[in-house]
């Protein structure tokens, strides 16, 4: 219905105008235009051809206070666009880029079932209809895309002729790495979720949702949410481009848990796609801000900001400080992935601006360089063939294709350590090895004063030697000048610690029955866990919430952190699976089975936390064998190993082939032998009890995490900071002392029913956060710790939690 | 007038009816029909998936895995032979039923799951292969909000061996637990 100039929309002119001053940088903001109603009828487009929101309204209005209940058929763009000139809207990308299906985009209203279909080609609707939210939702991802696609092009080009060790596969076309193979994205323009937009790569789906107690105003008017939620599908894409070119049937994800630092790059990557697509340094200014007052700067010179941020080297939003930092709520410390993103974004801003001003790029060009950096990192990073670039060792990255999957979401993950060391290494390597900046060599003290003044110099080397077992040591790296860390403090993992202090507890423990079975189904609704013990009762009947631990129970541990030293510590990672901190010290052959069979097993005591000695059952011997507690193992848990069968001779066919050198369970027993307390493998008890291995947590299948186990996925706990002198509740306590735990926070282990009351464990945690000085730097060899390392004790910190089994 | 009433509450009762059956009616042709598994208070209970729940789990349009005329061998061993392979499991018409007990165990009652297969694949596992299934796994809450994610499970068992695909939100709010204690 055509409507006209409205007194309402003069109030919004003046408002605009009024306002205009305080409105955070937004290059491309239609500052001077007529807010008056379009009729967009099919009769005013053109063949093929329609109208859709170019802009947000608050980008188009310079009104930040802008009525929620605005109608958005005012910020409809006067001309029209070309939309297709097909009968649907499926968008086939370029020929041949996805395989087998047809079209790479399909848009769709959820409430529709059948396409929209327009003979006519003329996509013009109102605004507050089904056709328009999908016309919209088209004509943005189909920019998007496209853009995607030329980038890679460029990005493509450049890498297959470089002199640094290219990610990108060089099959890269052929494999169709450049999309999800065989799947058309099919984007629901108005799926019904309220408050919220979402990206499912399991369905290869976007849902843009509506606003509540707004029902006609939805995520789909703002261009920026649209290109967010695209760049998750495109980082996705990239990450798994080395994966689909090697025809590995799994993906890898860039975050594992509700809150991490993985999570928290992958929302920085979406927000930088919002900003190359529109320009504009912020994100989301009307569905995010007028509705939630969470909308986000890119750029330090948003006045957005808060006092004391500023484009000067010493005012950045850095590493840690600004971890979960909310411009528009600066008391708030709720561990957020897309507030602790806003570093790597104001990084990858601040980085096109040295692009543009150091190596005289245009801005198109810089973004696009920046774009070539995160695709190169993104390949690396989720490569589970693990050669990081074709022709590389199998290892290189990720230990084996057999472990990746937990190496990239748990043992070595993509953190703001990690992700901007391999960020770096491509700049570098572009930059510098190919003389992309303005065609001359980039010094790398530039490229260390930008990092540092984000505090993002946390690392010594580039690593371009990688992490492979056999060859990561192998060809130099280029060297960090650390008279250029600044800002960036570096902490020794030894200041981190479970908090001794008078009063304080190890450890808060979770076993409230509801809260439990809830966390349980979430965890398993989002693919985080999959199995719980069959031993165990569903409706956790057992769980007391006594704040002990029980037979029966399932519980949530949050160790109790401590940061003894002066400064902050970011990424705090404590994990619970199982590492190789046990001497094989006996087997015996099973010359049936071809095998061998470990026949003894003592807790290592030669770690930084000496423990547990010899006379408590540990072995301190120093040996360096397969199965030794310094040898660590290659292949977490899988070395293969062959012994002489019953003919003594080797390399026969009875041979007995065995794995040398298995990773243990966390936790072990306290047994009592000749008369002495000692710490013992589950296993061992499991025998003196004669339990049947049916009992126990894994069945039969696994006797050695019998008693307590650490549930898989739930076997690492994350904190996102913990200020210099305090423990993490401390840092992160709101107002009255509430404290917001989230599932992040927590271990989950299951216990058995059968454990004798009273029975003690001592559980042998690993922890490191990321700004660690010895976590993932090992001085003896001037070199990032090897993949295999992470099996072992050296790059983590050892937090005993020792605890009684009590009813 | 009361003949008005009356027929007017006949007609809109028998729209209504007529529509919650359209809503709720299965999908047509045989190979593409689903099975959801729902959790009610007595149990399991299977049905052919709606239109209204392929809506809510957003599979109402998306494509089916790739064109399969027979079961894969993991690339990386491309060059064995399956037709040599001993195998360590077979490959069972249950294990849809067995993996979705799976899946609802610990859910509240009325949660209900689809899964859907994607791809059927030979892993091996030391010198023998193991049948299992690309899967995509979608859950329906009561109040209407899905998850999903994509999984590689046992051919016969269900057991989930591996998941990925994780679902990312434009606004993240982590499901929060309190603590009963002192926080000391």
């Amino acid at each position: 219905m055509e409507k006209g100039f409205s007194s309402n929309t003069l109030k919004v002119i003046i408002l605009g105008i009024l306002l205009s001053g305080c409105l955070p940088a937004q290059q491309g903001a239609v500052s001077e235009r007529d807010f008056s109603i379009i009729s967009n009828s099919p009769e005013s487009v053109d063949y093929g051809h329609g109208r859709v929101i170019l802009e947000n309204a608050v980008v188009q209005t310079g009104n930040t206070s802008l009525e929620r209940n605005e109608d958005m058929a005012l910020y409809l763009n006067k001309a029209q666009v070309f939309i297709s000139n097909e009968q649907f809207l499926v968008h086939d990308c370029r020929e041949g880029l996805t395989g087998e299906v047809s079209s790479c985009l399909k848009v769709l209203d959820e409430q529709s079932a059948p396409d929209l279909q327009n003979s006519d080609r003329k996509w013009a609707y109102n605004v507050h209809s089904s056709g328009f939210y999908q016309v919209q939702g088209f004509y943005h991802l189909r920019k998007i895309i496209d853009s995607f696609q030329s980038t890679m092009d460029f990005v493509y080009g450049l890498a297959s002729t470089s002199n640094y060790k290219t990610a990108i596969p060089s099959t890269y076309f052929t494999t169709f790495a450049n999309w999800y193979p065989d799947r058309q994205m099919v984007a629901y323009t108005d799926c019904g979720v309220i408050n919220n937009s979402y990206y499912n790569p399991s369905t290869f789906s976007l849902c843009f949702g509506e606003i509540e107690n707004y029902p006609e105003q939805k995520f789909i008017f703002d261009p920026s949410v649209i290109y967010h939620e695209m760049g998750h599908a495109i980082t996705q894409i990239q990450l798994n481009s080395r994966n689909v070119a090697a025809s590995i049937p799994t993906r890898a994800d860039l975050g594992a848990l509700g809150y991490d630092e993985a999570s928290a790059i992958n929302e920085a990557i979406s927000d930088y796609w919002s900003y190359y697509i529109t320009g504009r340094r912020h994100i989301a200014e009307w569905s995010l801000g007028i509705f939630y007052n969470q909308s986000r700067p890119l750029s330090e010179d948003d006045p957005n900001h808060a006092p004391g941020i500023s484009k000067d080297l010493d005012s950045r939003v850095s590493y840690p400080r600004y971890i979960n930092y909310d411009a528009n709520d600066l008391g708030s410390k709720i561990e957020s992935i897309h507030y602790t993103g806003q570093i790597a974004a104001h990084y990858f801003m601040a980085l096109t601006d040295e692009l543009i001003n150091y190596c005289s790029m245009s801005e198109d060009s810089a973004k696009k360089y920046v774009m070539y950096f995160i695709a190169e990192t993104l390949a690396e990073i989720g490569d589970m063939s693990t050669k990081a670039t074709d022709g590389g060792a199998i290892g290189t990255v990720n230990l084996s294709e057999e472990a990746a999957q937990v190496w990239i979401n748990a043992v070595n993950p993509a953190n703001y350590h990690t992700f901007f060391q391999k960020l770096s290494k491509y700049t570098y390597g572009i930059l510098h090895k190919d003389q992309r900046c303005n065609g001359a060599t980039y010094p790398i003290a530039r490229l260390e004063h930008l990092l540092d003044s984000y505090g993002l110099l946390l690392f010594n080397t580039l690593n371009e030697d990688g992490n492979g077992k056999d060859t990561g040591h192998d060809g130099g790296n280029t060297a960090i000048n650390e008279i250029n860390r600044i800002k960036t403090v570096l902490i020794s993992k030894d200041h981190l610690t479970v908090d001794a202090r008078s009063g304080y507890v190890e450890a808060y423990i979770f076993d409230k029955r509801e809260a439990i079975v809830d966390a349980i189904a979430t965890m398993k609704q989002q693919g985080q866990i999959t199995e719980i013990s069959p031993l165990l009762s569903e409706d956790a009947i057992y769980n007391n919430n006594n704040i002990k631990i029980s037979p029966g129970e399932i519980v949530g541990i949050a160790l109790n952190l401590y940061n003894s030293s002066n400064s902050n510590m970011g990424g705090v990672q404590v994990l619970a699976n199982d590492w190789d901190h046990m001497k094989v010290t006996d087997w015996v052959d099973d010359t049936t089975n071809l095998t061998k069979i470990m026949h003894n097993q003592l807790p290592c005591g030669t770690f930084s936390d000496n423990f547990p000695k010899s006379e408590e059952g540990g072995s301190v011997e120093t040996t360096m064998n397969p199965g030794d507690c310094n040898y660590i193992t290659r292949e977490n848990g899988q070395d293969t190993a062959a012994a002489e069968g019953a003919d003594g001779v080797l390399g026969t066919a009875d041979d007995l082939i065995y794995n040398a050198d298995p990773i243990a369970p966390i936790c072990m027993v306290q047994m009592e032998e000749s008369g002495a307390s000692i710490w013992a493998p589950q296993w061992k008890m499991v025998k003196e009890l004669g339990l049947p291995a049916t009992k126990c947590l894994s069945g039969a299948e696994n006797i050695n995490d019998c008693f307590v186990r650490a549930i898989k996925g739930a076997d690492q706990a994350i904190y996102s900071k913990i200020e210099a002198g305090k423990n993490w509740a401390e840092t992160i306590t709101q107002g009255e002392g509430d404290v917001n735990f989230s599932l992040s926070n927590l271990l989950f282990f299951e216990i058995s029913p059968f454990i004798p009351p009273g029975t003690v464990f001592n559980c042998r945690f690993r922890a490191r956060f990321t700004n660690c000085k010895d976590c993932y730097y090992d001085k003896s060899n001037s070199d990032n710790f090897l993949d295999y390392e992470f099996s072992g004790a050296a790059p983590y910190q050892i937090l005993n939690f020792r605890f009684s089994v009590t009813d | 007038m009361k003949k008005l009433i009356l027929s007017s509450l006949i007609i809109i009762t028998t729209a209504l009816v007529v529509f919650y059956i359209l809503q709720n009616r299965p999908e047509g042709p045989v190979e593409k029909k689903l099975i959801t598994y729902h959790k009610k208070a007595n149990g399991l209970v299977k049905h052919n998936t709606t239109k209204k729940e392929r809506k809510l789990a957003k599979i109402e349009h998306n494509v089916a895995g790739p064109a399969q005329s027979k079961r894969e061998l993991s690339p990386k061993n491309s060059k064995i032979d399956l037709g040599d392979l001993e195998y360590s499991n077979k490959v069972s018409d249950g294990r849809n039923t067995l993996l979705s007990k799976r899946l609802l165990n610990f859910q509240k009652v009325g949660t209900k799951v689809v899964v859907r297969q994607y791809k059927s694949m030979v892993i091996m596992k030391g010198k023998k292969g193991q049948y299992v299934e690309e899967v995509i796994i979608s859950f329906i809450n009561e109040s209407g909000l899905m998850n999903g994610f994509s999984a590689l499970v046992d051919s016969e068992t269900g057991k989930i061996l591996k998941t990925w695909n994780r679902t990312t939100w434009m606004i993240k709010k982590d499901q929060g637990i309190q603590y009963q204690g002192e926080l000391r």
